[in-house]
């Protein structure tokens, strides 16, 4: 569905070019969930953003459904985001003077679709996200994790077929982030939704069909093909990770040890940065 | 379908901003009713003084139609005494017997001096025959101390506030310096050739600057070693329609007197004048009301724009064309320009109305703003054009910018 090759994006500070993306490449299956994760700093954010065409690369391709749509025109890009995909911010970045349905109305509104068909849609979705009961509510009078489940049904009111989802947990509280994450995989397997996602939780790499570890820019590590076992493995180490440190052993150790089981650095990394 | 698709877009964003920023809307809208205000009523001033203008000059000065001498231009020219109409009687009684015609008064301007015990003052003595004047100028109303110089008047002269000096005079130069009352005695010196003692029976105030200069004789005391018998510097007419002026001029024309006869509006050059050069003071006050109505629109959208740059970025992330962005904008500022417009209006009527009832006392006149059609569509139009041109320009070109730099406002 999507297909990365030798992505850049440079960023000009003054007069200091900054890379934030140095060169990254690989490919998205249709219906994947895939988890871009990596420390803070990486580039995973700027990676999805390039993806969502909310950025032009300074060199590279990205192929989406067998077309080049790097360097396509603004309105072009403006469509394409319009009809297949959706956005998940971190700070909900949902619309302030509007209540729920009208948010999550907004983006249909661009579309062919009457004005009762929008409004039907959009209330369909809010319930189907457990937002029934504040169709009516403008986003002051919503907790985070309401704010984000409006956001998500934003993303949603286009048909999409991909979302993009950058560090959507990252202001919850750890039960609600548990939820909105819950959502996207259920999205994921209910609706056969791709799904990006931009996280430095290791919590939720268990959930991804497809990891992509991001670091200084450049892709570190590709896991694919994530079965039940995988998960199972990765929830294990995290389990061992936690209990070791609960029972006082210096990090170094059970970084060695990890090692020495096969395990990747920067992924004992990540889960330690957990605890 | 897509242009109806955008519009809807645009007009639930404004819409829904509307709702609840209040505090922009009274602000913008009390500027724009402002400079709408500012606009219409300086343009409306204007137009009402050319009217004043004019209609003291036919009242006072020119009557519905003026005759003056076939080579001279009494009136504007000012050549009083030089150009005369040496068959005055003849043309006064065809004139006269013509139909249509009201009242016709001859005129013979003189160039006088007019002394109170020392105190010397140079102004215009007008000699008429004063019941025949009063059919046409309407100077006998405005009479407001004494009494009119009547047909058998001898020795009396009647003034204009401006003639008579302090305390009358209402302009900054209080009239000719003199100071006179009812009943003064004074010398006048008419062209330097004739003087005499008069008594001043009354004074006049027409409110026109212009009139309130004259001074007035009866012809009677027009001495023979004038050589002024049967002539006059103009003669005064007045029709019973002023909607057929050409008509009555041309039969005047027709009568072969040798004379040279032009309908008041086309001798109010000095109506004319004043007009233009209001009009170039008119234009410098609608540049500044455009000015500041784009300027503080530009401002207010351009901070507005900017506090809301995020959410722009996030409804361009989210499929939201950029015309449509920019759309809602110049809906909202739409929707500010006909709020202002509609209390600038009330503004301006609440204005001409209290005007009308108390008019602008001027040296020209009482002037009343005289508010057209044309007066309010071409500001309501200047302020409409003047505020979408201020508001496209900075959602334009914040528009136009990275969406993620919108949306976090980094140095990208």
């Amino acid at each position: 569905m999507i297909t990365v090759r030798h992505l850049k994006k440079t960023y000009r500070v003054g007069k200091i070019e900054v890379d934030a993306v140095r060169d990254v490449s690989f490919d998205v299956d249709k219906g994947e969930f895939v988890n871009i994760h990596g420390p803070s700093g990486s580039g995973k954010s700027t990676v999805l953003h390039l993806l969502g065409l909310l950025d032009d690369p300074t060199k590279g391709t990205i192929i989406l459904d067998g077309k080049d749509v790097s360097n396509l025109p603004e309105s072009e890009k403006s469509k394409i985001r319009l009809n297949k995909m959706g956005f998940v911010f971190q700070e909900y970045n949902i619309m302030p003077e509007m209540t729920s349905l009208e948010n999550t109305a907004l983006p249909a509104l661009m579309v062919d679709m009457s004005h009762n068909a929008i409004y039907e849609k959009a209330e369909k979705i809010l319930r189907y996200l457990g937002l029934g009961r504040r169709l009516h509510h403008l986003p002051s009078e919503l907790s985070g994790g309401e704010k984000q489940r409006v956001s998500i049904a934003r993303a949603l009111i286009n048909n999409p077929e991909i979302i993009f989802a950058d560090e959507p947990t990252a202001n919850l509280d750890t039960v609600t982030s548990d939820i909105i994450i819950n959502l996207f995989k259920r999205m994921n397997k209910e609706l056969k939704l791709t799904i990006l996602l931009v996280s430095h939780n290791p919590k939720y790499l268990s959930y991804a069909d497809k990891i992509v570890y991001v670091e200084d820019g450049l892709v570190k590590n590709i896991q694919t093909n994530q079965n039940n076992e995988t998960r199972n493995k990765f929830e294990m180490l995290r389990l061992f990770i936690k209990d070791s440190l609960n029972k006082g052993y210096p990090k170094n150790k059970i970084i060695d040890s990890l090692i020495s089981v096969g395990w990747k650095k920067p992924l004992i990394d990540n889960l330690l940065r957990e605890f | 379908m897509k242009l109806y698709n955008e519009l809807r877009t645009a007009d639930f964003i404004s819409y829904k901003y509307f709702q609840k920023n209040y505090t922009i809307l009274i602000f913008l809208t009390a500027i724009l009713a402002f400079s709408f205000v500012n606009i219409v009523f300086f343009t409306s001033f204007n137009k009402g003084l050319e009217e004043t203008v004019n209609r003291e000059l036919r009242t006072y000065v020119l009557g519905d139609i003026i005759i003056e001498p076939e080579g001279g231009d009494e009136v504007t020219k000012g050549k009083v005494g030089e150009d005369i109409i040496n068959n005055a009687d003849e043309v006064v009684n065809k004139v006269r017997a013509l139909p249509g015609i009201m009242g016709v008064s001859k005129r013979i301007g003189l160039r006088a001096t007019i002394a109170k015990k020392g105190k010397l003052s140079i102004g215009r003595v007008i000699a008429v025959i004063p019941e025949e004047d009063y059919d046409v100028s309407l100077l006998e109303p405005t009479i407001f101390e004494g009494n009119s110089i009547g047909r058998y008047e001898r020795d009396g002269i009647l003034m204009g506030v401006e003639s008579a000096g302090t305390p009358w005079s209402r302009t900054l130069t209080q009239g000719t310096g003199i100071s006179v009352n009812v009943g003064d005695k004074l010398e006048v010196n008419l062209d330097d050739k004739f003087k005499k003692n008069y008594t001043l029976k009354g004074m006049f105030d027409t409110r026109y600057f212009e009139s309130d200069f004259f001074t007035f004789i009866n012809e009677k005391e027009i001495p023979e070693s004038l050589g002024l018998k049967n002539k006059a510097t103009s003669i005064m007419v007045k029709v019973d329609d002023r909607s057929k002026l050409q008509i009555y001029k041309r039969d005047i024309l027709n009568l072969n007197l040798h004379v040279k006869v032009s309908t008041w509006d086309e001798k109010a050059g000095f109506g004319q004048q004043v007009a233009k050069s209001l009009g170039a003071i008119q234009i410098v006050m609608f540049v500044a009301g455009i000015v500041i109505a784009s300027v503080t629109i530009f401002i207010t959208i351009y901070v507005n724009i900017l506090s809301r740059m995020k959410f722009i970025g996030i409804m361009r992330a989210i499929g939201i064309s950029r015309s449509a962005i920019i759309l809602s904008y110049l809906i909202e500022t739409f929707f500010y320009c006909i709020a202002g417009i509609v209390i600038g209006l009330g503004i301006v009527i609440a204005i001409i109305k209290y005007l009308t009832v108390k008019p602008l006392d001027l040296p020209l006149g009482l002037v009343t703003p005289v508010v057209t059609p044309q007066n309010i569509i071409f500001g309501s139009l200047s302020i409409i054009v003047a505020s979408l041109v201020s508001a496209f320009i900075p959602t334009w070109q914040v528009t136009r910018k990275n969406i993620i730099y919108a949306i976090y406002r980094g140095e990208k």
